[in-house]
């Protein structure tokens, strides 16, 4: 309120005007494909020939009936409670203790943020040859180490192919979120620290009442955008096993892209598409408003308050 | 002023893109997309070809886009047909289904009154133009074709005393020897290569059920299914092999490449492959190359199949797009890329298979490529990639139910009615 207020029709102009291609951009490569791939999912179609065969909701009703497209929403799901449970309980650890006072922290810091830089595929087929069955330097190991019998074609084995890729995903992404928090404990008053330390508290005391509520809010962030992340996750998946074997790693996104491109059912792939955007969008909602109850600022008025 | 000349600037700037891509094309220029990377022995091949058609009519440029990788070529090749193909005038493809799906969509020009005219069409095999012909027209150029064998390294076979396997039992037996030499005995990848694990199936439908089965499964002739006994019998032989451990441990989760290694480094004794490996080796692997020798894939006790019908396709065929806007010259080129001098540097350079007649000097040209060249000339029967001949989606449907039949979660019955059920709704 008191923004608008401030602004004459003349700086409000200025500011519709700075807007206008950022919106444009995003109206035409988000909103308008969004409703137009709901179009596209209401007929069966090959993206070649004219768009006449109107199914209505057939290809959605298929949907459902189609174990393939359960497996993936399993998949997603699995994906996303692990990147939950362990990409940000590790990357707050991590945030914690390098913003404290370590030796070599700029070398600690670059080790685990390293992964996120490297390109996806470059990733992809480090962990393929690591993975890799015959040669691949973890079954050689396994080997050498006299557990021969534990080696496996990792990324081949239907019950472990997905979680052989969840590790290289959290491992990538553990970096993104430490910096995401290591910025926001940077950005906290160091006066509350001092007073904590002067009061007595214990460095473990300090994280639990201090740090992790003032974070609160950066956690929130993370966790939308790892579950967003992790409902439309492809990259990994697409580059080490493409959905496979036999669809034992297939996410949604990976699935829809089979659909559309390589069995050009692009009606079906826009039912899926669409379907991906209905689910993400509901979840962030849903966890957006859920957190909000208890206002975003309560924690830091707390934090003033002592 | 200032704040609406910035305002205009960042809309122009933001259309600019679209604009710059309608200017980038010069007038008479031939825009050719391929999958082979600078340095590739075929980009030789066909760079050749293009300068000599280049010669031959002066005024025309040819630009060549490689994409160095079917599956990514093939998804942005026909993205681009979808938003009208107006970039691009001759295109490489794999001829069978998908061609014909293009081409039935009015999107590939129509070949047949060039193939006529001056006898053009005599210069190909029959087997050759069948794969890129459907509807009784011909909308493609084969340049390349390819038949699937096992390659074998000869000193090992010398070495445990193993014969040329001319049945599948024989087949099995010389695996059980090999493996308890330490050796594996087939190399095989199914990640991200399910196409590698079904020549296997394809060979074994082939030998048990002969070429009708696919044939007419997938014309939808009457008495044609998939649930045919021939398909489910070839998934039950093919099961066998992986009980036997005919593979190595965890070829699920091999790509492509390892297979490859394997054979090269000799951990492997036995790769079932196209005639483009030899070619491959060459590059990869100079020094193994002249260990290599190959034998046909072995007959069924009891089946239909004859040994000299072999699974193969054209690997490069050529066509021209319905947009293109000089099909007289882009004729002319792919006249070029089927003649006698491209023939022979298929033959010669890339140690591929021309999909035209040809003569050869037999001293130019190693033995193990000429022998496999004679091996699909001499064929009696050439099965068609099941995934070429197939729909998209049909042949989406079916890979990764072989690659479900190797893991074992599904069972050769459940293969065969599944397969049939995607093929009765796809092709109606």
């Amino acid at each position: 309120m008191t923004m608008r207020r401030r602004l004459s029709g003349d700086t409000l102009s200025t500011v519709l005007l700075f807007l206008i291609p950022a919106f444009a951009l995003y109206a035409v490569f988000l909103v308008v494909p969004v409703f137009q791939s709901f179009r596209y999912s209401l007929f069966r179609w090959d993206g070649l020939s004219p768009l006449d065969r109107f199914v209505g909701l057939g290809n959605y009703k298929e949907l459902l009936g189609d174990p393939v497209f359960w497996k993936s929403l399993a998949n997603n799901s699995i994906l996303l409670v692990f990147s939950l449970i362990t990409q940000l309980p590790v990357a707050i650890l991590l945030a914690v203790l390098l913003t404290d006072k370590v030796r070599m922290k700029g070398l600690f810091r670059t080790m685990f943020f390293a992964p996120q830089i490297i390109s996806t595929v470059a990733a992809g087929y480090m962990f393929y040859y690591i993975y890799e069955p015959t040669f691949g330097i973890l079954n050689q190991l396994l080997r050498a180490l006299n557990l021969g019998s534990l080696a496996k074609g990792w990324l081949g084995d239907t019950n472990l192919a997905l979680y052989a890729v969840l590790f290289v995903i959290s491992w990538r992404f553990v970096g993104f979120y430490m910096v995401l928090f290591m910025a926001s404990i940077e950005g906290m008053p160091v006066e509350i620290f001092e007073a904590a330390t002067m009061d007595g508290c214990g460095k473990w005391m300090i994280v639990r009442k201090i740090t992790l509520p003032m974070l609160r809010d950066t956690i929130k962030t993370a966790c939308v955008l790892s579950i967003v992340g992790s409902i439309k996750y492809f990259d990994l998946i697409w580059v080490m096993t493409q959905g496979g074997p036999a669809h034992a790693s297939e996410l949604i996104a990976t699935y829809m892209y089979k659909k559309t491109f390589l069995s050009w059912d692009v009606g079906y792939g826009s039912a899926l598409a669409f379907t991906l955007f209905a689910i993400a969008f509901v979840l962030s909602s849903v966890f957006m408003k859920s957190t909000k109850s208890e206002s975003g600022g309560k924690s830091m008025r707390k934090g003033r308050a002592r | 002023m200032k704040r609406f000349s910035a305002a205009v600037f960042c809309l122009v700037l933001l259309m600019g893109g679209a604009f710059l891509g309608t200017v980038g094309a010069q007038d008479k220029t031939l825009t050719v997309w391929d999958i082979y990377p600078a340095g590739a022995p075929f980009r030789k091949v066909l760079d050749g070809a293009i300068e000599r058609f280049k010669e031959a009519n002066p005024g025309f440029a040819v630009q060549v886009v490689s994409y160095g990788d079917m599956s990514n070529y093939k998804t942005k090749f026909a993205t681009m047909l979808a938003a009208g193909g107006k970039d691009v005038d001759v295109f490489q493809t794999w001829g069978g289904g998908q061609l014909a799906t293009y081409a039935r969509r009015g999107l590939v020009l129509d070949l047949t009154p060039a193939m006529k005219k001056d006898n053009w069409q005599a210069r190909f095999s029959d087997a050759s133009l069948e794969f890129v012909s459907a509807d009784d027209k011909v909308w493609g150029v084969p340049v390349e074709l390819a038949n699937v064998l096992i390659y074998y390294n000869k000193p090992m076979f010398v070495k445990y005393g193993i014969k040329e396997p001319a049945t599948f039992d024989e087949l099995l037996a010389a695996c059980q020897t090999l493996k308890q030499n330490g050796i594996i005995p087939m190399a095989l990848s199914l990640n991200k290569a399910e196409w590698v694990g079904d020549l296997y199936y394809q060979y074994l439908v082939t030998r048990v059920g002969g070429l009708d089965p696919f044939r007419k499964a997938i014309a939808r002739e009457p008495g044609g299914s998939f649930k045919d006994p021939a398909f489910v019998e070839a998934a039950r032989l093919l099961q066998k092999m992986v009980d036997t451990g005919c593979f190595q441990e965890g070829f699920m989760g091999a790509e492509y490449a390892s297979m490859r290694q394997l054979f090269a480094q000799e951990k492997a004794a036995m790769v079932l492959m196209g005639s483009w490996l030899p070619g491959q080796l060459a590059t990869e692997a100079p020094n193994f190359l002249p260990k290599v020798d190959y034998f046909r894939f072995p007959t069924v006790s009891g089946g239909k199949g004859k040994v000299t019908e072999v699974v193969g396709g054209t690997n490069a065929a050529f066509a021209i797009t319905k947009a293109c806007k000089y099909p007289e010259a882009a004729q002319a080129l792919l006249k070029e890329f089927s003649s006698e001098k491209t023939a022979a540097d298929v033959l010669g350079v890339a140690k591929r298979l021309p999909a035209v007649k040809y003569t050869y000097n037999p001293a130019q040209i190693d033995s193990l490529t000429i022998r496999v060249a004679n091996e699909l000339n001499n064929s009696t029967g050439i099965q068609l990639y099941y995934d070429q001949s197939s729909t998209p989606s049909l042949a989406q449907t079916h890979l990764s139910a072989v690659a479900a039949l190797y893991a074992k979660t599904t069972t050769p019955e459940k293969l065969a009615a599944e397969w049939e059920a995607a093929a009765e709704k796809d092709l109606k």
